[in-house]
């Protein structure tokens, strides 16, 4: 299969590469400063995949986020000052502020089905795989989440019954080799979760989750095949989490080297550095990406500050249609 | 007119909905093809195929997360949790996904999707076959409950859950899978939220659910010979209750005895008592009573049938509370 | 075969009764005819015979009340009838256990403690009524102190609360609005005793009340030369084996009073609404002191009767009352009330008219006392009196002219003859 790593890729992901990265950075920035009330679940250092993953999906495609991946929102299109202030619990949010950090949803963009429990959404993205083909008109579903959802019985019956209709789904998920304050050798005997996709009659590959080009080859692959009519796919990405949990874990459960060691694999530095050597940026371009970035960030949350909250009888609203 | 079994008139139902509306789709345990493990989907798979008479693997959780994805792309599910016992294996999706989803999400997305399922004693197959856990859904806000007790209740109301934009949990007795009723030939639908005046009376107010709204039928009937008159109340929805139909009852009778399965605490009676209590109490005259299943597991075989409250035990506490 | 002894119905407006004193025990046998019971009602006390023989099984405690023709005893053939009745009432949970009188600490606790409205504030037990009832009582105006409930538990519901309805529209006088004053409330320090107020004392504590709201009430107080009255009298007695009784003051009092209300009529009326109703009979009542209150019995049509005759007739209603063996006619349709607390010592009083009467006449101390008579200081006999009128009927110089009348004949008691 010829993967289409045109320059319009290439530099979507690097900008929302960028972007995410420095939203991280900012949100946690912002919560240490107490702006945020609840909590962040940070993303950083796990931005590569997302951005791929967007970057692979059509606009009319679906999309069920893993809680961490904002980059996955924004690059499947999220409006910035929407996700800010949803964060912010704002009303202007893209759920009116009810939801928050947790459940993020965008049913415009395809982007449904997040929750704050953990592993409910991958039936979820199931459901929907069942509409796009009995829609027929070849949408697919990316079903993404963490290496501790896979221990849900929803996980399994999900990827069984997508595997057992044939359905036009892909299962991506991001092992960070933590779940919650859990090493992953407290959740599963194995050691590569894409393995267990064999269980139950699927193909399953594991790439490097730093890397986007790589995981952009390994969606497109996937996504067609479920275009295709070929069924679903289960997709390991291997990365690490630089921070906590969620923001003011202080980490004591896992060793110091290595963190140090997956710090060295920065995504963002090695993505850069493999386009420049391909002479798709320049440091001027970087430049210009950073201040982009930058201004789409500070704009975003000037605009999340601004909005009100929802008032009580915004809140008490739509419980029934 | 026509007489139908209540077993039919589930099936009608369906039937005609997904004739109407090419979005709304069936899945389930044994739906398809074998027709359903009650002969409830018999016919359909033939008439509209496999991918709008699914059959499902065991797995109600995923069951359920299948309609809720499916009804927020904007199809109308009917998938079927075989027996009510199991329902508490998707207790996760019912309850936070599908009743909250659409309110997390802003509004941004409604789930017209309907769960039916089985419940209630009648085949003495024991603890795991035979409850009644409608109370459970009652409570959660973002659900409807809806429970018919006869073939035009069943059909009206199906059709009507089935159009609703919201999860609606469809609740069919199994024992009354065989009774049959008069149902209007002509397109006809039985709005949700309203009940229905089964019978009416003025010494004392009976509202009863599901199955016990026969026996509660008999016993007026049978109380009418001693001049005693019963006015019975199916609420036919749980969830929202029509408690202006129960509450202009009692203050007509000014007494009140609520029969359901399930146990009592918590239970619908539970809910309805307190109703009258908040609403109506310089109404009463006697205390509420309520009838129900005793508090314990459903033990397998005939001594079920001892145990769930029936045409004597209204007739004995209408007795009491009237002497 | 067991007997039911019930609550008789003794009186035309008799509708519950109250237990007193069961003069037999559990279990006791009991003769036909003999005294098994005494019960109250709202006017009188009553013995009550026993219908039959048998070994008395008590349904009905002390202080209970109950609706007329209620069982409140049966009497059983034989001991085995008696066990096995006792059995089966434990089984089915129906033995009424004999209501215990809180302490005065409790009842105290309880008033002070509670805020709902007085009339169940000052039930001596917790009275157990079904919301219906309770909304019905307050809007008919219904003492739920005297209603005995026929819900499960003794209850009342509102069958109970109609009923009281019913039988009051059929009784008369109307009761007046009574307007609830609450006195401050005691420190439980102050308090000796509590003593409920119930039966007999109620009645007469609401009549006399609401008699005061509902009359401008006054007072003629002053003395007659009752010499002659004495010496009349004294006369008599000495003629006892020719008359066969000892005619007494009262009696000759008696007889004096119905002769003057022949001819002033107005004294022997009634005020109802805007009208004053006369009546057509002159029913004298005489009032008895009692322990448990004033009863009094009424001597009918006295204007025409012989002194003799009243004296028979009053000398019989005092023995029933004091033997609490009154019916309920011997205690109705009085139109005139004579109360003489003279012989317990007292010259004047202010004393309270009968509703729906318009008078009462009392008879205070008779005493030997000096009098000037033609310039001359002589022994004599002197009576206080104190005679309280209605106003809104009667006129001081309506009430000076009765007394002139007395004075009159009682200093001429043969005019009695004549008239």
């Amino acid at each position: 299969m010829k993967i289409d790593l045109s320059r319009k890729v290439l530099m979507n992901m690097y900008r929302n590469l960028v972007l995410s990265r420095r939203y991280e950075e900012k949100l946690i920035e912002l919560f240490s400063q107490g702006k945020i009330s609840g909590w962040i679940h940070s993303g950083l250092g796990q931005e590569g995949t997302g951005v791929a993953i967007g970057e692979s999906l059509n606009k009319e495609d679906y999309l069920v986020p893993y809680f961490r991946s904002r980059s996955s929102l924004i690059a499947k299109g999220i409006n910035l000052n929407e996700l800010t202030a949803e964060i912010f619990g704002k009303n202007t949010g893209c759920c009116k502020g009810r939801s928050g950090e947790g459940h993020i949803a965008e049913p415009g963009l395809g982007i449904i089905g997040a929750g704050g429990v953990i592993g409910s959404s991958i039936p979820i993205g199931v459901g929907l795989a069942y509409a796009a083909n009995l829609e027929g008109e070849k949408r697919v579903v990316a079903c993404c989440f963490g290496d501790g959802a896979t221990s849900r019985g929803s996980f399994h019956e999900a990827i069984n019954m997508a595997a057992v209709m044939n359905l036009p789904i892909v299962f991506v998920c991001e092992n960070n080799l933590y779940a919650e304050f859990s090493n992953i050798t407290i959740q599963m005997k194995i050691k590569d979760i894409f393995k267990r996709a064999e269980a139950y009659g699927i193909p399953g590959v594991a790439v490097d989750g730093c890397d986007p080009i790589a995981v952009y080859e390994a969606m497109i692959e996937a996504v067609e095949r479920a275009r295709k009519g070929k069924g679903p796919s289960l997709i390991e990405t291997k990365s690490y989490r630089w921070r906590g949990h969620f923001e003011g874990d202080p980490c004591e459960y896992r060793p110091k080297e290595e963190l140090d060691n997956w710090l060295k694999r920065d995504s963002l530095i090695f993505y850069q550095n493999s386009l420049k050597k391909a002479n798709v940026i320049d440091t001027k371009k970087i430049s210009e990406v950073e201040r982009e970035a930058k201004n789409i960030i500070e704009k975003a949350i000037q605009f999340a500050f601004e909005s009100p909250f929802p008032s009580l009888e915004e809140i008490m609203e739509d419980v029934y249609a | 007119m026509k007489s139908l079994n209540f077993r039919w008139a589930i099936n009608e139902a369906l039937k005609e909905e997904m004739e109407r509306n090419e979005r709304v789709f069936v899945a389930g345990e044994d739906v398809g093809k074998p027709g359903g493990p009650f002969a409830l989907t018999k016919g359909l798979y033939e008439k509209f195929g496999e991918w709008r008479v699914k059959d499902t693997p065991l797995s109600e959780e995923a069951i359920i997360g299948l309609a809720v994805g499916a009804a927020a792309a904007g199809y109308r599910p009917v998938v079927e949790i075989m027996f009510m016992d199991f329902i508490t294996i998707a207790m996760e999706q019912i309850c936070n996904q599908a009743a909250k989803l659409r309110y997390l999400y802003g509004g941004k997305v409604s789930l017209p999707l309907v769960i039916r399922t089985l419940f209630g004693t009648g085949l003495r197959a024991g603890g795991h076959h035979s409850q009644s856990l409608e109370s459970w859904f009652v409570h959660i806000p973002g659900l409807k409950v809806v429970m018919p007790s006869t073939p035009y209740d069943a059909k009206g109301l199906l059709k009507s859950a089935i159009r609703d934009d919201n999860p609606v949990i469809f609740l069919e007795h199994k024992d009354l899978l065989r009774i049959k009723g008069n149902v209007p030939e002509e397109e006809f639908t039985i709005p949700l939220g309203v009940a229905d005046v089964k019978r009416s009376g003025d010494d004392l107010t009976v509202v009863a659910t599901g199955k016990l709204v026969h026996a509660a039928l008999e016993a007026a009937e049978e109380l009418a010979k001693g001049d005693i008159d019963l006015e019975v109340i199916d609420p036919r929805t749980l969830s929202p209750l029509d408690k202006d139909t129960i509450l202009n009852s009692v203050k007509k009778t000014s007494r009140l005895v609520i029969v359901h399965e399930g146990t009592k605490p918590c239970g619908i009676g539970a809910e309805i008592s307190a109703i009258v209590a908040e609403e109506a109490l310089d109404f009463l005259d006697a205390p509420v009573k309520r009838l129900t299943f005793p508090f314990m597991p459903i033990p397998f075989g005939p001594l079920e049938d001892k145990l769930v409250p029936g045409k004597n035990e209204i007739i004995e506490a209408v007795k009491e509370i009237l002497t | 075969m067991s007997k039911d002894v019930i609550m008789p119905k003794l009186g035309a407006e008799m509708t519950a009764g109250r237990i007193v004193e069961w003069k037999k025990k559990e279990g006791e046998w009991v003769e036909e005819k003999e005294v098994v019971v005494v019960v109250e009602t709202d006017k009188i006390t009553y013995e009550i015979e026993s219908p039959g023989a048998g070994y008395l099984h008590i349904l009905i405690s002390v202080d209970e009340e109950v609706p007329v023709a209620v069982a409140i005893g049966i009497l059983c053939e034989s001991q085995e009838e008696l066990q096995s009745l006792m059995v089966k009432e434990k089984a089915e949970g129906l033995i009424k256990p004999k209501t215990e009188s809180p302490s005065p600490d409790q009842l105290v606790a309880a008033i002070s403690t509670s805020s709902i409205s007085p009339s169940i504030k000052h039930s001596r037990r917790e009275i157990r009524i079904s919301p219906l009832a309770r909304k019905l009582s307050r809007e008919y105006d219904v003492d739920l102190e005297i209603i005995q409930g026929t819900g499960p538990g003794g209850r009342i519901i509102k069958r109970d609360i109609l009923r009281a309805v019913q039988d009051r529209k059929v009784t008369t006088p109307p009761t007046v609005q009574k307007k609830e004053i609450v006195p401050p409330p005691s420190s439980e320090k102050m308090i000796k005793e509590i003593i409920p107020l119930r039966g007999v004392r109620k009645v007469i504590a609401d009549r006399l009340y609401g008699s005061l709201q509902q009359m401008a009430q006054f007072s003629d107080m002053g003395e007659i030369d009752v010499t002659e009255a004495i010496k009349f009298r004294q006369k008599l007695l000495e003629q006892e084996g020719f008359i066969g009784a000892p005619i007494s003051l009262n009696d000759i009092l008696i007889k004096i009073v119905a002769v003057i209300l022949r001819d002033m009529p107005i004294m022997n009326s009634s005020i109802h609404g805007e009208e004053i109703h006369i009546w057509n009979q002159i029913n004298i009542g005489m009032a008895v002191s009692l322990d448990e209150g004033l009863i009094v019995p009424v001597i009918h049509e006295a204007d025409k009767k012989t002194i003799l005759e009243i004296h028979y007739l009053l000398k019989d209603l005092i023995d029933r009352t004091r033997n609490h063996k009154l019916n309920a006619d011997d205690v109705s349709g009085g139109t005139f009330t004579i109360s003489n607390f003279g012989s317990y010592g007292t010259m004047y009083g202010t004393p309270i008219i009968n509703p729906p009467q318009v008078a009462l006449l009392g008879i205070g101390l008779i005493r030997q006392v000096a009098m000037v008579i033609n310039d001359q200081i002589v022994a004599g006999w002197s009576m206080a009196y104190s005679l309280t009128m209605n106003h809104q009927v009667i006129d001081g110089a309506v009430g000076s002219q009765f007394i002139n009348r007395m004075r009159k004949v009682l200093a001429n008691p043969s005019l009695l003859c004549a008239v």
